[in-house]
């Protein structure tokens, strides 16, 4: 993962790469283990068009061959194909080609085992990719190539059948989980689909969902972070659906989510979760206490650049806009991933890009910090 | 048994299918219980209603995040026409788009077409005069006739023209010296400059108002000399009376008929006059006049009506997820009805023009497809109705129940020949359990060919 990303790691003054050693002590030990420094923006991959667009883009992978792979959706015309994978190489901000699933079989409805409607995806230690489809209910398998491997699910709100399925997490055993939105549950899977376990409901008590979006597998104890997507909040839940936590409720305030879409889990355990409706991404820590937002901070990248220094009456449009400031923005993100390295990759959905920023923070030894109990109470100083 | 279409349930279709998008028979029985005045309350003052919620609209076509297209935000309007409990004010829109007809053919931004049917919608039922304000600083409108181009120090009457000509007193009313004040008091309105669309989509503009480009000079503008802006302008052509016709006859020919009779036009513009220029009580009033009752089946249903109401008699597109709403913007542009992207300033021509031979194609195929399958919710409802408290019917009885099934709807008797006749009916058919299987089948079949009839076009 490290090799993929070497263009974005070649500064060597975070801390971050330091700490992966000691971050699997993390778990063990009482807070504070992290001193945060903030996020640094480091760049802004993707654009609206020419070969390597986002154009209706769902979800991001980090491949572990060196790329990004972004999941892109068609509109639901017979004539676009409803998913397009695009390679973006972080290290030059060059694209690959696309990885296109054969838009010929692209269905006029929902089809078994032909996308109509691709939400998120995961890449396994195989190379396969398995991608979620919320209007035909079904997981299908790709290779990097855009070749179709497979596909399972079952219609229905049984044990092991599926309604919208949404977000997918790979579990460190090498199964699947999945919200299954429309049933309102998270269900466990083998990666050829048999089903393991659901738990949750529809509901807004704890433990209780409400069309669940995003779901990610925390790295540190293997407990399942969930998008409650219409309850407006995360909910992490024990590995048999005991709801531990809640974090953020409704609303546009700090800490407050207005229906949150991809979330992910870094290894020091913060929960980075899509703000969807409210713009941005909000940054909790593991005891779900809310640490930082993040609204966008996008530039103009090479092929940007190109676009524009190629067409002259967009050149002089651009300056005369009032308020540049509007382009920085995120607009409907939708997923985030983090890497090993600490880049945190947020793709902005509505603006076509992948905004990237650097998690800047000290781990802490035992030593450097008091006994948490003398932080009990809150204290001015 | 024979079903009786009550006057009452007749009447509240007919007002369904003109003050909104159309009414099964399960929904007219529901509201016939409290009476016609009280629906027209309802519908005129549909503000007592939420919005849709749209949050899983949204989710489920993520792909249109970046509002890259017009035909989604008329995707979303057909939708919106198909679930919305404020109807009326969706049908409004309607009407003024045709009026105020702004296009994305020239306005190659979808988020400002957006923002300008979302205007039309949350004003047109209200104050014309706070309409023509807030359509002369719409954005979409400004750039579709080409404000942005018309200084202190070389006027472009487009827009000038246009509100006299098309927008509000038509033309007759009002002189070429009329045309250059109006389109002077109008300088300096214009919008600020986008961020290009590459490399990363749409930002929507705003209208700006700049007063450095603006005439201050005196203008004599229907034989009333000032330094007229813009909003003097709209207060002077609110006030004509050619203004109160043309709205009568906009009015009319959306919600009555085809055929203009000046005598109900006549009293639609004094009623326009006596409210202030308010949208909302002169609807009421149509709605309650003899004229508007007796009008039925007197318009050629737009491609919007046709394919919001097929829908929505079909039961389809109730839930967010359901796969092929992109589809419905494609199938109105069709028919002839691109919404969002009117052919000229002109807007659409309507009436029999709607029909042309490769339109009615269209429309029959589309209606036909949605009405004839079983599979459809909305058509399973209506098999259920007819067969539940029965174990028999005659073809007869089979084809005036479909018809009053599909909104209270009538026939000629030539067309219940003709479906009988089709479909070889002549026996009567058994709707019991044992038989519901081919049942089923020929009521689809009466339902399509209902769909496909003459009679199915009009409102």
């Amino acid at each position: 993962m490290r090799a993929a990303y070497k263009g974005l790691v070649k500064e060597k003054t975070m801390t971050l790469a330091q700490a992966q050693s000691t971050s699997g002590q993390a778990e063990s030990r009482a807070y504070p283990t992290l001193l945060r420094l903030g996020h640094r923006y480091e760049t802004t991959l993707g654009q609206l068009n020419a070969l390597g667009r986002l154009r209706g883009a769902v979800d991001l992978i980090l491949g572990n061959d060196g790329w990004i792979y972004v999941l892109n959706r068609g509109s639901e015309l017979p004539a676009h194909a409803r998913l397009r994978i695009v390679r973006l190489n972080a290290e030059d901000q060059g694209y690959d080609r696309e990885v296109a699933p054969d838009p010929d079989k692209t269905p006029a409805a929902p089809q078994k085992g032909s996308l109509a409607a691709p939400v998120m995806g995961v890449l396994d230690q195989d190379g396969v990719f398995f991608v979620t489809d919320e209007k035909a209910s079904t997981v299908n398998m790709f290779k990097s190539t855009g070749e179709a491997v497979g596909w399972w699910g079952e219609t229905g709100t049984g044990p092991g059948q599926l309604e919208g399925p949404a977000g997918i997490a790979l579990d460190g055993d090498g199964t699947l989980w999945i919200a299954d939105s429309r049933n309102h549950r998270v269900q466990h899977f083998t990666r050829d689909g048999r089903f393991l376990a659901c738990w949750g409901g529809f509901g807004s008590q704890p433990g209780e969902l409400n069309f669940p979006w995003g779901i990610a597998v925390d790295p540190i104890d293997g407990t399942l972070v969930v998008s409650d997507w219409r309850n407006d909040r995360i909910q992490r839940f024990s590995r048999d659906g005991r709801a531990l936590m809640i974090i953020g409720r409704s609303g546009t305030g700090a800490g407050e989510l207005n229906r949150p879409s991809g979330v992910t889990v870094d290894h020091h355990g913060d929960i980075y979760v899509a703000d969807r409706n409210n713009h941005r991404v909000l940054l909790f820590n593991r005891r779900g206490l809310f640490v930082e937002t993040f609204i966008g901070d996008a530039t103009l990248n090479e092929q940007g650049i190109q676009r524009l220094m190629g067409n002259p009456n967009m050149l002089r449009q651009r300056d005369n806009v009032s308020d540049l400031d509007r382009e920085k923005r995120f607009k409907f993100p939708a997923a985030i991933k983090t890497s090993a390295d600490g880049l945190v990759f947020i793709l902005d959905a509505g603006r076509h890009r992948i905004q990237v920023y650097r998690k800047l923070c000290r781990v802490l030894r035992a030593d450097e910090v008091d006994a948490p109990e003398l932080h009990l109470d809150p204290m001015l100083n | 048994m024979t079903i009786t279409v009550s006057t009452d349930i007749s009447l509240i279709g007919h007002l369904m299918r003109r003050a909104a998008f159309g009414a099964p028979a399960s929904e007219l029985e529901a509201l016939a219980g409290q009476g016609y005045d009280a629906i027209v309350n309802d519908l005129l003052h549909s503000e007592r209603h939420p919005r849709l919620e749209e949050d899983l609209l949204e989710r489920y076509h993520s792909e249109h995040a970046g509002d890259l297209s017009y035909q989604w935000t008329s995707s979303r309007w057909l939708y919106r026409m198909i679930n919305t409990a404020r109807p009326l004010e969706e049908k409004v829109a309607l009407m003024w788009h045709g009026t105020f007809a702004t296009g994305a053919s020239k306005v190659i931004n979808p988020p400002s077409m957006n923002a300008h049917y979302e205007m039309l919608r949350d004003y047109g039922l209200g104050n014309f005069r706070v309409l023509l304000q807030k359509l002369s600083r719409d954005p979409a409108m400004l750039f579709w006739l080409d404000q942005q181009t018309n200084h202190s120090a070389a006027v472009n009457e487009n827009y000038g023209r246009e509100l006299l000509e098309l927008f509000s007193m038509g033309r007759g009313n009002y002189t070429e010296d009329d045309v250059r004040a109006c389109a002077r008091a109008f300088t300096g309105w214009t919008l600020d400059q986008v961020i290009p669309r590459y490399p990363h989509g749409y930002y929507p503009p705003r209208f700006v108002y700049r007063e450095e480009d603006h005439d201050h000079g005196l203008k004599t503008f229907l034989g009333k000399t000032g330094d007229w802006n813009g909003d003097d302008i709209i207060d002077m052509i609110v006030e004509q009376p050619a203004t109160a016709s043309f709205v009568a006859r906009k009015v009319f020919g959306f919600f009555v008929s085809d055929e203009p009779d000046n005598a109900v036009i006549s009293d639609i513009s004094r009623s326009f006059q006596q409210s202030g220029y308010e949208i909302r009580p002169v609807l009421g009033h149509l709605f309650r006049s003899d004229a508007f009752k007796k009008a039925r089946f007197k318009r050629v249903k737009s491609p919007a009506e046709f394919v919001a109401g097929t829908e929505r008699l079909a039961g389809a597109h109730r839930e967010a997820h359901q796969f092929g709403l992109d589809g419905l913007s494609e199938a109105t542009g069709l028919m002839g009805q691109q919404l969002l992207n009117p052919p000229t300033v002109e807007g659409w021509h309507t009436g029999r023009e709607w029909i042309d031979s490769s339109f009615l194609v269209q429309r029959v195929n589309f209606a036909s497809d949605r009405l004839g399958n079983p599979a459809n919710p909305g058509i399973a409802s209506v098999i259920e109705r007819i067969a539940s408290d029965r174990t028999t019917i005659n073809p007869d009885d089979l084809i005036e129940a479909c018809l009053y099934e599909m909104g209270a709807l009538e026939a000629m008797d030539a067309t219940k020949q003709a479906i009988k006749s089709e479909l070889e009916l002549a026996a009567p058919l058994d709707c019991s359990q044992h038989g519901r299987q081919e049942f089923t089948g020929i009521t689809a079949d009466v339902l399509r060919l209902i769909a496909s009839s003459r009679e199915f076009q009009l409102a």
